[in-house]
C-alpha cells in the first residue's frame, strides 16, 4: 500500500517536472524559431511580416484607425498588423514598461512632449534613410509640417496632423449678451472686459473658463519672445519671473471680478466633451487645440467657433503649427522598413485618409488636404480654415520639450495652476516657487 | 509531540505536501521573492527604466527624507487616510454585522447586497461612479439642493477631496462585515442569556460580552484593513489623481507617478521599501498592543 503510494507520487512529480521543463524549453524553441523566421523574412519578402502598432485616442479614433489597418492588410497580404490601443491615461506608463522590457511595438504614436525623452534614451529610429530611398514618401509635405519631428536633423517622428492652439466660443451666448464676438487681433484686456460683460449680461453663465495651463503659458511666453524651456533644456527659458506673474494675474483678476468661472465649475471636467462650454455654462474656453473642435462641437450639439488666442500689445505672435501626434518607429522593431512603408501609406493614401477624416488634425500631405476639404462636415471645415488662418500668425515652433519636462509639468499643475485657481497662492509666490523647483529638475539634464 | 514524531517518519507525506504546493511555491519565488530582491537592488540605483541602472548607494533614501516635500505630503495624506478610514470602516462594519446577526426575513439578501460594494471595491467602475456622484453635477448635490444647500464639486475641492475618498472606502465595508458576522455567530448564546438573567442592559452586554469575545476578529480586521489602507491606490488614482494640489496624494499614487510618469524606478523602489517598513511597523505595533486587549478563550483568557 505504502509502496504503491510512493511510486504514484514519484510519477506525479515526474509529470510535474516534465510539464515545467517542457514549458520552459518550448519557450526557448519559440525564441529560436522566431529569430530563424526573421532571418528568412528579411531575405525573402514573400514571407509573412508581423507589425505591432500602438496608439492612444478616443473610440472614434480607434474605429477609424482599425479600418485603415484592415485596408492596408488587404492590399499587402504578406503583412499582418496587430493593433494595441488605449486612452491617453496609462498610455505612457504602458509604453515605458514595454520599453523597459525591450518589447516596444514596431510603430508607436508619439507626442511632442515625450519625443525628447524617447530620443534621448535611444529608443526611436532615424527615419531619414527611408525618406531618401522613397519608402517613406514625404515629397508632398511642406517642411513646416515635418520640422516638429526632427531633432538635430534626424527625423524621429512623422506628424499625423497639424494642430494650432486656440480658443473656442459660443456665438449664440455672445449674441444673447449683445456683445460682438472676438476677431483676430483682440487683446488680453479685451478678454477681461468682454468676459465681465458676458458674466453680467448672461443668466447662469460665465464669460470665460479661465486657464493658466502650460499651453497658454507657452503661447504668452512666445509673445514675449522667450520659451518655457531654455534651448539647452537645462533650465527654464525665461529669466524674469514678472512674466509668469503677469500671466497668472490676468486669470486671478478675472476669477475675482466674476468674469471667469470659479474653479469648482471646471476642475472636475475630465475630457474635452465635459468642459462647461458644452452645457452652456461658459461662453468661451481659452485652452483648446484645433482638432478638439470636432469632439467638443459634437458633444455640444450646436455650432461653436474657433478663434486665435489673444494678442499681446507690442508683443510677437505666439502661434505655431503643432504636430498633433506622430508615428515613430522603435529600435525594437525588426521590420523597420515595413513600418516606414505603413506610415507612408497612412500619410499619403487618399482612401485611408477619407476613413481617418482628419480626426488627428489637418493632414500634412498637400494632395490629401485638398482631397478631404470638400468632403468635410462643418466642424472639420472650421478646423481646416482655422489652421490655414493661423499659419499667417504663426512663428516657428519651439524645440521639443527637454527631458524632465513631464515632471516639470506635473509640478506646474500641482504648485502653480491649481493653487492659483483656488486662490491659495499669490502669483509672485507661485512664480518664484516654480522657478526654483523646475530649475532643480531641469538641472539634471546633462 | 507524539503525533509530530510519527509524521516526521513519513517523508513521503512531506513530498506530497511539497508537490501540491509546488505551483504556488514557483509563483511565489518567481513573482514575489524575485521582484522583491530586484526592487531592493533598484532602490540603491538611479534607474530610469530604459537605460541600465547605476549604483548610487543610499542617495534615494537620503533625498526622500531631506529634500522631497511631496514625499512628506504623501505620507501625511496616507496617514490621515488610514487613521480616518480604518476605525470608521470597522465601526460601521461591526454595526451592520450586528444588524444582520438576527433571524429576520430576507436577511440573506441584505447580507449579499451590502457585500456588493466590496466586490466592486477596487474596480474602476466604482471609482468612476463615485466621481460622478460627488461631482459638481452629481447626485449628492441634487439631494443637497432639496434642502437649499448649494454644493461644490466634492472630488476636486481641496477641502473635501480627501474626505470624499475616505467615505468611499468606508462604504466598502463588506469584507470586514462578513468576518465580523462569522465572529458574532461564534459567540455562545448562553453568555447573553446568563447576562440577561442577571439584568445586564443590551449596551452592557455589548461592552462586556460582544467586544471581548469578538476581540480576536477585531484584531484580524484591524491588521488587514490598516495594511490595505496604506497601500490604497485606485481611489485616488482614478478619482482625483492625487490632486487638487496633492491633497489626495496617496503614497502608492506618488510611487506610481515616480516610477512610470517620471521614469524614476530607482526612487520608486526606495519608496516601496519605505512603505513596506511602515506597514511592518504598524503591524508590529498592533500585535504588541494586542496582548492587552485581545481575548482568546482557548488560552484561558490570555
Amino acid at each position: 500500500m505504502f509502496k504503491k503510494r510512493k511510486s504514484l507520487l514519484l510519477l506525479l512529480m515526474l509529470v510535474l517536472i516534465v510539464i515545467f521543463v517542457s514549458g520552459c524549453s518550448t519557450e526557448g524553441e519559440d525564441v529560436a524559431s522566431d529569430s530563424g523566421d526573421d532571418a528568412g523574412k528579411t531575405e525573402n519578402n514573400e514571407d509573412q511580416i508581423e507589425l505591432r502598432i500602438l496608439w492612444w485616442g478616443s473610440q472614434n479614433r480607434h474605429d477609424r484607425t482599425l479600418e485603415v489597418i484592415d485596408r492596408y492588410m488587404e492590399e499587402n497580404p504578406n503583412v499582418t498588423i496587430s493593433p494595441e490601443f488605449t486612452g491617453w491615461d496609462g498610455y505612457w506608463e504602458k509604453m515605458a514598461t514595454q520599453a523597459a522590457g525591450g518589447n516596444l511595438p514596431d510603430i508607436v504614436q508619439m507626442d511632442y512632449a515625450y519625443l525628447t525623452e524617447y530620443v534621448g534614451r535611444n529608443l526611436l529610429v532615424d527615419l531619414n534613410p527611408f525618406v531618401k530611398e522613397g519608402t517613406l514618401d514625404l515629397s508632398d509635405v511642406e517642411d513646416v509640417y515635418i520640422e516638429g519631428g526632427k531633432i538635430n536633423d534626424s527625423l524621429y517622428a512623422v506628424n499625423l496632423g497639424a494642430n494650432v492652439h486656440g480658443t473656442v466660443y459660443d456665438p449664440a451666448l455672445f449674441e444673447e449678451a449683445g456683445i460682438e464676438p472676438p476677431e483676430p487681433g483682440y487683446t488680453y484686456e479685451d478678454v477681461q472686459s468682454f468676459a465681465k460683460k458676458l458674466s453680467d449680461n448672461l443668466d447662469g453663465a460665465y464669460g470665460v473658463q479661465p486657464t493658466v495651463g502650460t499651453n497658454p503659458l507657452k503661447h504668452y511666453l512666445r509673445q514675449n519672445g522667450v520659451s518655457l524651456y531654455a534651448p539647452d533644456g537645462k533650465s527654464l527659458g525665461y529669466e524674469d519671473d514678472q512674466l509668469l506673474v503677469d500671466f497668472l494675474q490676468k486669470t486671478v483678476d478675472m476669477i475675482e471680478s466674476g468674469a471667469a468661472a470659479p474653479p469648482d465649475l471646471f476642475m472636475d471636467a475630465g475630457s474635452i466633451e465635459q468642459q462647461p462650454i458644452v452645457n452652456g455654462d461658459t461662453a468661451m474656453l481659452l485652452d483648446i487645440f484645433s482638432n478638439q473642435l470636432v469632439a467638443i462641437e459634437s458633444a455640444a450639439g450646436r455650432p461653436l467657433e474657433l478663434m486665435l488666442d489673444p494678442t499681446l500689445e507690442g508683443g510677437e505672435s505666439g502661434h505655431f503649427l503643432k504636430p498633433s501626434q506622430f508615428f515613430s518607429v522603435t529600435k525594437d522593431s525588426k521590420h523597420q522598413e515595413e513600418a516606414a512603408k505603413f506610415i507612408s501609406y497612412f500619410t499619403n493614401n487618399l482612401e485611408a485618409n477619407e476613413v481617418l477624416n482628419a480626426e488627428r488634425g489637418v493632414p500634412i500631405a498637400g494632395t490629401v488636404r485638398d482631397h478631404l476639404r470638400d468632403k468635410l462636415d462643418d466642424a472639420g471645415k472650421k478646423m481646416f480654415d482655422y489652421v490655414e488662418m493661423a499659419q499667417d500668425y504663426a512663428n516657428p515652433i519651439d524645440p521639443p520639450d527637454p527631458q524632465g519636462a513631464t515632471e516639470v509639468e506635473t509640478l506646474y499643475v500641482r504648485e502653480v495652476e491649481e493653487p492659483i485657481y483656488y486662490g491659495q497662492v499669490t502669483p509672485e509666490e507661485a512664480a518664484a516657487n516654480f522657478r526654483e523647483k523646475a530649475n532643480e529638475i531641469l538641472a539634471k539634464n546633462e | 509531540m507524539k503525533k509530530k514524531k510519527q509524521l516526521r517518519s513519513q517523508r513521503s507525506i512531506d513530498i506530497t505536501g511539497f508537490t501540491f504546493i509546488a505551483p504556488w511555491l514557483i509563483g511565489f519565488l518567481g513573482f514575489i521573492v524575485g521582484p522583491m530582491i530586484a526592487s531592493l537592488y533598484f532602490s540603491f540605483t538611479n534607474y530610469d527604466l530604459l537605460s541600465a541602472p547605476s549604483w548610487i548607494g543610499f542617495e534615494n533614501y537620503i533625498t526622500m527624507f531631506t529634500e522631497d516635500a511631496r514625499f512628506i505630503q504623501a505620507l501625511k495624506v496616507t496617514f490621515i487616510f488610514v487613521f480616518g478610514s480604518v476605525p470608521l470602516k470597522l465601526a460601521f462594519a461591526l454595526f451592520v454585522a450586528m444588524l444582520f446577526n438576527t433571524r429576520r426575513k430576507g436577511v440573506g439578501l441584505y447580507r449579499t447586497l451590502y457585500y456588493v460594494p466590496s466586490i466592486l471595491g477596487g474596480s474602476v467602475a466604482v471609482a468612476v461612479v463615485w466621481r460622478e456622484l460627488f461631482g459638481r453635477e452629481g447626485a449628492l448635490n441634487d439631494v443637497l439642493a432639496i434642502f437649499g444647500i448649494e454644493g461644490t464639486s466634492w472630488v476636486t475641492s481641496p477641502d473635501f477631496a480627501l474626505s470624499t475618498l475616505i467615505l468611499l472606502v468606508v462604504w466598502q465595508f463588506g469584507s470586514p462585515m462578513l468576518i465580523f458576522l462569522a465572529g458574532l455567530k461564534a459567540i455562545p448564546n448562553e453568555l447573553y442569556e446568563a447576562a440577561a438573567v442577571d439584568g445586564a442592559s443590551p449596551f452592557l452586554q455589548f461592552i462586556k460580552i460582544t467586544l471581548p469575545m469578538l476581540s480576536p476578529v477585531i484584531f484580524f480586521n484591524l491588521v488587514m484593513q490598516t495594511i490595505q489602507g496604506f497601500m490604497a491606490f485606485t481611489q485616488s488614482f482614478l478619482i482625483t489623481n492625487g490632486g487638487p494640489m496633492d491633497r489626495t496624494l496617496f503614497y502608492a499614487v506618488y510611487l506610481y507617478e515616480k516610477a512610470f510618469a517620471h521614469f524614476d524606478m530607482g526612487y520608486a523602489s526606495a519608496l516601496a521599501w519605505i512603505l513596506l517598513l511602515i506597514c511592518a511597523l504598524f503591524t508590529a505595533l498592533i500585535f504588541k498592543s494586542a496582548q492587552s486587549w485581545v481575548y482568546y478563550e482557548s488560552e484561558g483568557g490570555k
